[in-house]
């Protein structure tokens, strides 16, 4: 019986892995000796070389079109680097040279070549260059085995009981290993943001990397093997007391994926078939791609303010313009509703524009519509880029921080003088575009039935409106237990908003963290809400809560909890039941 | 000669794809074309020199063109900042 051995590493994909060892390659396995050749030589190594090259050249092309297929466009262009890395100069330079006229073997002056890169980019400071050390290991490796004839195991042999062990695999080998439906792998190499890891969680292989060197540990084909990708684990020679813990959880994941996979397909109504809208919020146009894989229905809150603060310069109607076309594009036939910068003064302080002084208290200060309102051409440089990335008519425009009627006004006739300008430009945009509000100070709140005539639809940011109707800090420790989401006047401010756009037929929508919260899905749902707007990760836990819940018997208990006063131990029971 | 200062704007910096790209579209010319962040310095067609660079999103470099064809090479490379290179979606 051979000894258990747990090795630390770093967790790249989540998942567990149980299987039979499959090593592909240690890493002494493409340690090149010194060998010398004569000068008559010369030509023949030179021709191997080129061969080499050219044979190497053609397997990285040949990936391509899988990498396209499985990895998608951005990893193409990658397999183009690759090729470039393996001509270029500063390779090549020293490489001609050391094998023309100080006679060299190919394979040595290629591996002595490649350690000079490799050390340049070891002493560069940035992390995520440094990183790329890993890429010209890769590609240089490819070329040495190709130049030395020395040809790798077979990743098609692998099976679905084996977990690969490997100095490093490329992304490639990943995508076989994807086909053979292999348990998992584990690599020597690689980081937490590496192209293995990345492909890894692409293809959702349970992996661990950066084990540094698990290649050179006694380890042996047939092994038993665990990968525990969720705590970076890899333990080899399991003891049976382990090794049924960890098939146990194993069968749990795969039950619970297997219910996550069927809830996506399942529309989000309650028992009695009333629907509640899904959407996301996301803060970047890079999670749009996680909205999509999340079976939520649209954007109900698209968050702009990073576009504001991240620069030292504001953003140009051309960027924000590309920015959200993507997402109205990626997210499509679904909408997109996308929010007007909501800052403070504080955030573009960094842009010195006139008149931004430092505030005492700048949540009550110049913030949301208030500050667009008076920086009037920055804000018209965004509504002109939403109406522009209008076009395909699934946009949606919301404006923060709204807290009086005239303000409504204001912003709907700035809109208006935006659309016509568009007109006379002869740009396409969707005239119709729908307009809502946020309602998260109390008196957008309680004057609803006025601003509902004005806009199209509403959405509540429970955040804010807890923080403005209770008057609590949640961030000062000292009465951050008095931010309370079941306070009765939370409860009968999101009543009083629905009732009243309901009137008007017009929609209402929750994008605070309450949302996303089990405890407050029923009191939603009965309550009215038409659409909940939550993280992408939150999704389908929201759904399932949905789908669990019974509308007429959630309408009974939001009145029993609005009429009759309960303390909260009885309301938060209320709405477990 | 032509010199002239630019600032990346790519998110990841001057790395593996945009680098690609601009190798790519520099290779067409006959001009020399030479990099420097600081004092040190990369060959414009060496994707292997410019990731050495690590020009991170936001650092200036400066650009050194000489040859025949050195307006259109300067006209490209801002172009290219401009547009990130073609590599992003935005």
């Amino acid at each position: 019986m051979k000894k258990e051995k747990v090795f630390k590493g770093i967790p790249a994909c989540e998942g567990i892995g149980i299987g039979k060892v499959f090593l592909l390659e240690r890493e002494e396995d493409l340690i090149i000796p010194i060998r010398r050749i004569t000068k008559d030589a010369v030509k023949r190594e030179m021709t191997k070389y080129k061969e080499a090259l050219d044979a190497t050249k053609k397997e990285l092309i040949n990936t391509k079109e899988r990498i396209l297929k499985v990895l998608g466009k951005q990893h193409i262009a990658l397999v183009e680097a690759y090729v470039a890395i393996l001509e270029d100069q500063l390779l090549t330079r020293d490489l001609v040279r050391m094998i023309e006229e100080e006679l060299f073997s190919a394979e040595y002056a290629l591996s002595v070549a490649l350690n000079r890169v490799i050390q340049s980019f070891e002493r560069v400071e940035d992390e995520y260059f440094r990183g790329r050390i890993t890429d010209i290991r890769d590609v240089g490796r490819k070329l040495i085995r190709n130049l030395i004839g020395k040809e790798r195991k077979d990743l098609s042999k692998v099976t679905k009981e084996a977990v690969v062990v490997a100095h490093t695999l490329n992304p490639h080998d990943i995508i076989i290993l994807k086909e053979q439906k292999c348990s998992g792998f584990a690599v020597d190499v690689g980081t937490k943001t590496s192209h293995i890891a990345l492909a890894a969680q692409g293809l959702e292989i349970p992996a661990v990397v950066g084990l540094k060197y698990i290649t050179s540990e006694s380890i042996e084909d047939d092994d038993e093997i665990i990968i525990d990708g969720y705590n970076g684990i890899v333990i080899l020679n399991p003891e049976l007391k382990v090794l049924q813990e960890y098939k146990q959880k194993y069968e749990k994941i795969i039950k619970e994926k297997e219910f996550l996979i069927k809830l996506k397909t399942l529309p989000s109504e309650t028992i009695d078939h009333h629907r509640i809208t899904l959407v996301s919020n996301i803060d970047s146009h890079r999670e749009v791609e996680e909205v999509v894989n999340s079976s939520a229905e649209g954007i109900g809150l698209f968050r702009t303010e990073y576009h504001y603060i991240d620069n030292n310069e504001l953003p140009s109607e051309k960027d924000l313009y590309e920015i959200y076309k993507y997402v109205a594009e990626k997210i499509y036939p679904y909408y997109v509703t996308i929010r007007t910068f909501d800052l403070g003064a504080d955030k573009l302080s960094q842009l010195s524009l006139e008149g931004v002084v430092p505030e005492q208290c700048p949540a009550l200060g110049l913030r949301g519509i208030r500050l667009a309102l008076k920086y009037k051409n920055i804000f018209k440089t965004q509504i002109r880029s939403i109406l522009r990335s209008s076009y395909k008519r699934n946009v949606r425009i919301m404006f923060p921080m709204v807290s009086d009627i005239k303000e409504v006004i204001e912003i709907k006739q700035l809109l208006e003088v935006v659309k016509q300008e568009l007109k006379n430009e002869k740009i396409d945009f969707d005239k119709n575009i729908p307009v809502g509000v946020m309602i998260e100070t109390p008196s957008a709140a309680l004057t609803c039935d006025v601003i509902i005539d004005y806009v199209d639809f509403v959405s509540i940011g429970t955040n804010d409106l807890i923080q403005y109707t209770l008057a609590v800090d949640r961030l000062n420790e000292n009465v951050a237990e008095l931010y309370d989401p079941l306070h009765l006047s939370i409860l009968r401010l999101i009543k009083y908003v629905v009732d009243y756009a309901h009137r008007k037929k017009k929609l209402v929508s929750i994008c605070g963290e309450m949302a996303a919260d089990l405890m407050f899905t029923k009191f939603f749902v009965g309550v009215g809400i038409d659409e909940l707007s939550v993280p992408p990760a939150a999704v389908l836990k929201i759904k399932k809560a949905v789908r669990d819940i019974n509308y007429s018997e959630a309408k009974e208990v939001v009145d029993e909890i609005l009429t009759s006063h309960k303390d909260k131990e009885k309301i938060i029971q209320l709405l477990k039941e | 000669m032509i010199e002239q200062e630019f600032v990346i704007k790519n998110k990841l910096g001057l790395h593996a794809k945009p680098a690609n790209e601009f190798v790519k579209r520099m290779s067409k010319y006959k001009s020399s074309i030479k990099i420097f962040k600081g004092d040190e310095v990369a060959d414009a067609r060496s994707i292997l020199e410019l990731l050495i660079l690590a020009v991170a999103c936001g650092e200036k470099i400066k650009v050194i063109v000489d040859g025949e064809d050195e307006q259109q090479v300067i006209q490209e490379i801002k172009d290219l900042i401009e547009n990130k290179f073609y590599t992003e979606p935005i």
